[in-house]
């Protein structure tokens, strides 16, 4: 109790910058004015999402102000979203603001510590729980770096697995070239369209992309033919992004689609969802990677209310976008064509979704915009009606504000795609979270454990030094057992702030609407990154009052529905995720069962047998 | 199982003769083993002999022997059960007390003897007797990249195959590698299904993904069949059943095991009870905490008030080393049982019966609500 309120009168400038590190030192100044970033007892009562990204990579908000970074003149004036000025201090109780209380805890760190760069990632864990520390003493020893005193992770690994992981750690880091900033006229984003199944997604992409010339009329209209063909005429767009027979076949979205366009002040790199509840796993995937997102309702009569009512994916997507950390929102009202751009409707979706983003999931301002993705209307030109007068979506995607990468921090690559394994060479894509990576740089895979070369490596623009942000190809030299590595392993650096895999965790939960309470013994998949992996919930902690943190009680029977809680989790294999303090991309969890995602959380500590 | 001889005396002494006949059985005398129990089985010995000129030479030798157990091994995969024990009836090649591991398998007759057969005992014995129980399911739960071939008996739930495979993400102008990636998939699945599941002995087939994998594999497989010569009957075909589930993990095939069409046509495997007793039991816990309860704590307690409607037990608490713990169990079944209610004896090896497991094993339906256990602690398992 006392610890808690010790904490509410700390100054937040400190607090923040906690989870900043190198980057302290640069923000200081600029942030000490910037009232509304500071942490009062009032903002607890935006959700946890809010807190979690105020100073994540998807923020926005930080950067922004920063009058030094001369992209950010760039930045339309509309959109610099201020997370603090998200939902009024009396909200009714969200499902998911439980998180806010609770990860003070973490920040308690005295900063100091938590300045000192090399040591930050790993001890974060030791500081937390000072009393643990006695009992790794003896691991301590063996090794100068105090890292290793998070012990490998399994008790049944061959000592040979041991000590290549203490030896990986133990090696110094190599000194790091003066990073290169990027000279880049524009701003990446990476932007990914979701929404219930059938609300146009695909469709109204691809009519994006012709639009703008990204794709010719020649493409279009040979897919209008064959399309017709085969009886779907109203498909042609969307085969833009759904490239595979059986997409085009079915007409569903199955796996993403990726492209990428540039407008006049952004580049994008579009991510095209499923929408289909089947294929909700690949869309965790590709949000991971997003800054921001577009999600499309269908505005057809009865089509909204199925896709937003029970079992629909609307509400599901957007939580899994906010609790993935996106931040950023527009919603694009679809197929508006088709009710005859009624105002009536168009309000009545905007008001029935607003009240959803804004108190349930916490996005701060989403902006809506009607469109129609068939026949193309106010997609890149803004259209005559006399009830709107707004931006185009093109001009609205514009507007996105780009995520300030951490680009100092230890290297970890999440692969997204593994393309081709030979026994010395692998061909993998993926997104890095954190760091940079050039050629001849010496990597390990985790949690594989496996050492390879970096022989080539190339964003989009065919840049050979990629940092934290850009989506790569990676070509790796080593030796490669096969079927070793795969999605959702990372890719690190040796050194005391490298990566140790585990198989227990504990973490920091909200349960989303769930028909049934999670218990002791649940099984789940568990989805971090562009990971997929089931899991058992092996013990329950304790569950935590939503506004204060305080805890509730003490090894609670189960979990309902909208309750928080803390809970140790065990997989069946070793995974490459750590705690949210020292990665957030890797430190980001979300649970499913039965194909219904089930709960959210973040990673608080990498349990390790002693 | 065949039962030769069975000479149980009134005070729970007693031994029985028994002959395994199929892997299902083995489960069952895994169950019924414990330590300090009494094996008497035909089994092999190496047997050094030296001769008068100091040369030694190793022969195998057929024997009869007698051990007190020690030590229980089950390779489910192998169908063997290997009882480590000391030798308490001494012959011409060994020793009393010396060590010897004899290995079950099917079709191997043998003698147990106990200082105490209980109820759970008889009641596992009986049940293994009863030839109608043998019923078998194969099933193929798969998403891309992912599969599980498995075997449903009563008692077991076997992961025949395991297939994972990454196959690459559509990407745009090469989804030809995503394609191929698939078509390898499948192909692997295929193989594996065909090696391992017998289709005149099961008798049904479960195939569940999400999305369309489950057609796709299945168009796959009807082919793959017709290539290798081995073309499905009308009736063998009849036996699949397309169903959907989230995933590709084996504790999908809980979510399989649920769906009404499912079923219907398991309706009276013990799985498909086991499933059900436990869904009725989470269903409890979020419309009615105070009537669903687990932990030995929690559930001696409403026994003790005679509230117990019905009882989840996981049959791993019945294989205890410690023979207290074994005890306490059985007092509470017998108990729940004298009270008219419901006992569910879960198989570990099943889906279902590893959740319990995890839940301290040991769950009950209560009758009526009793809020204030959840005040009292629960027990640390």
């Amino acid at each position: 109790m006392s610890r808690h309120r010790a904490i509410r009168n700390l100054n937040l400038e400190d607090e923040m910058d906690d989870d900043y590190d190198d980057d302290y030192d640069d923000y200081e100044d600029e942030e000490n004015p910037e009232k509304q970033y500071t942490y009062d007892r009032n903002s607890l009562s935006t959700n946890y999402y809010t807190y979690l990204t105020d100073s994540g990579r998807n923020s926005p908000a930080l950067p922004a102000p920063h009058p030094g970074i001369p992209s950010s003149s760039y930045h339309p004036p509309v959109s610099t979203p201020t997370p603090t000025a998200a939902p009024t201090t009396s909200l009714s109780s969200t499902i998911v603001r439980n998180m806010t209380a609770p990860l003070l805890h973490q920040n308690q760190k005295p900063p100091k510590n938590l300045n000192s760069r090399p040591s930050t990632p790993q001890t974060s864990s030791n500081l937390n729980t000072p009393k643990r520390t006695p009992q790794v003493k003896n691991l301590q020893a063996e090794s100068t770096t105090p890292t290793v005193s998070r012990p490998s992770s399994e008790v049944d690994l061959t000592s040979f697995r041991r000590n290549q992981l203490q030896n990986i750690a133990k090696a110094p880091s190599v000194a790091r070239k003066t990073p290169k900033p990027r000279v880049a006229d524009k701003d990446l984003i990476n932007l990914i369209v979701v929404g219930h199944v059938d609300a146009g997604k695909s469709t109204l992409m691809g009519h994006l992309l012709h639009d703008l010339e990204v794709v010719d009329s020649r493409t279009i209209d040979k897919f209008k033919h064959e399309a017709a063909r085969n009886g779907k005429a109203s498909f042609a767009y969307a085969w833009v992004l759904d490239e595979t027979e059986e997409e085009r076949e079915r007409g569903v979205t199955m796996d993403i689609g990726r492209t990428s366009f540039e407008t006049s002040h952004r580049r994008i790199v579009l991510l095209d969802a499923p929408g289909h509840k089947d294929f909700i796993s690949n869309m965790i995937t590709g949000t991971s990677q997003a800054d921001a997102a577009i999600l499309v309702v269908n505005a057809t009569t009865g089509e909204f209310e199925t896709g937003f009512e029970n079992g629909g994916q609307t509400k599901e997507h957007a939580l899994l976008l906010r609790s993935l950390g996106v931040t950023q929102l527009i919603v694009a009202v679809n197929k508006l064509d088709t009710v005859d751009w009624s105002q009536d409707r168009f309000d009545e979706i905007k008001n029935n979704l607003s009240v959803f983003l804004t108190r349930q999931a916490g996005f701060s301002k989403p902006k809506f915009v009607p469109v129609s993705g068939f026949t193309g209307e106010n997609l890149i030109k803004r259209m005559e009606l006399d009830w709107y007068d707004g931006p185009c979506l093109l001009e609205l995607i514009d507007s996105f504000v780009a995520p300030q990468p951490p680009s100092d921090g230890p290297l970890r690559i999440g692969i997204s795609d593994v393309l081709k394994v030979a026994s010395n060479q692998l061909v993998v894509s993926g997104k890095i979270e954190s760091g940079e990576v050039e050629k001849d740089d010496k990597v390990y895979i985790m949690s594989s454990v496996t050492a390879a070369t970096v022989k080539e490596c190339a964003n989009n623009d065919g840049s050979r030094h990629c940092f934290a942000g850009d989506y790569i190809l990676l070509t790796l030299q080593g030796t490669f057992e096969p079927e070793s590595i795969q999605t959702g392993s990372v890719v690190v650096r040796a050194g005391p702030d490298t990566l140790i895999p585990s198989k227990k965790f504990e973490v920091r939960l909200v349960a989303f609407e769930i028909a049934m309470p999670i218990i002791k013994g649940a099984k789940a998949e568990l989805y971090a990154h562009s990971l997929c992996v089931p899991c058992t919930f092996t013990n329950l902690l304790y569950t935590i009052n939503k506004s204060n943190g305080e805890i509730l009680k003490k090894g609670p029977r189960f979990i309902a529905k909208g309750a928080s809680a803390v809970v140790e989790i065990e997989t069946e294999y070793d995974i490459a995720i750590e705690t949210f303090t020292s990665c957030r991309a890797l430190g980001r969890v979300t649970f499913r069962a039965g194909g219904n995602t089930i709960a959210a959380g973040i990673v608080e500590k990498v349990i390790t047998p002693q | 199982m065949k039962q030769f001889k069975r000479g149980i005396e009134r005070d729970g002494t007693g031994f029985v003769v028994l002959m395994a006949e199929e892997a299902e059985d083995m489960w069952h005398i895994y169950n019924l083993i414990r330590i300090g129990d009494i094996i008497k089985a035909s089994t092999i010995r190496k047997v050094v002999s030296e001769t008068s000129t100091g040369t030694t030479s190793s022969q195998r030798v057929h024997t009869m022997l007698t051990v007190s157990v020690e030590s229980i091994d089950f390779d489910p995969g192998a169908q063997e059960l290997h009882l480590k024990g000391r030798n308490i009836e001494e012959n011409d090649i060994v020793k009393l007390g010396a060590y010897h591991t004899i290995d079950l398998e099917p079709n191997r007759k043998f003698t147990l003897q106990k200082t105490e057969w209980d109820s759970i005992d008889l009641e596992r014995l009986n049940l293994a007797l009863d030839p109608a129980q043998a019923a078998d399911v194969a099933a193929v739960v798969l998403h891309e990249g992912l599969a599980n071939v498995c075997l449903i008996t009563p008692a077991m739930t076997l992961t025949r195959a395991k297939i994972d495979m990454t196959i690459p993400r559509k990407r745009k102008g090469f989804t030809s590698q995503h394609e191929k990636g698939l078509e390898k998939f499948y192909e692997a699945v295929s193989t594996a299904f065909m090696r391992h599941v017998n289709l005149q002995v099961v008798k049904c087939v479960i195939v569940a993904s999400r999305g369309f994998v489950k057609d796709a594999f299945m168009q796959h497989l009807i082919a793959h069949a017709d290539a290798n010569g081995k073309k499905f009957t009308t009736e063998q075909r009849a036996k699949f059943m397309l169903t959907h589930s989230s995933s590709g993990f084996k504790h999908a095939l809980k979510e399989v095991l649920e769906t009404p069409q499912v079923a219907l046509r398991l309706a009276d495997t013990k799985a498909q009870g086991e499933v059900k007793a436990l869904n009725q039991f989470l269903e409890l816990m979020s419309t009615e905490p105070d009537r669903a309860f687990y932990g030995f704590n929690h559930v001696n307690r409403a026994n003790q008030e005679l509230a117990i409607e019905t009882l989840l037990v996981a049959d791993s608490l019945f294989r205890a080393q410690d023979i207290e713990t074994r005890r306490k169990y059985v007092r509470l079944v017998e108990s729940v049982r004298e009270q008219n209610g419901k006992v569910h004896i879960f198989s570990s090896m099943h889906v279902s019966g590893e959740q319990l497991a995890q839940l301290t094993g040991c769950a009950a339906i209560l009758r009526f609500p009793m809020p204030d256990l959840d005040d009292e602690p629960m027990d640390e398992n």
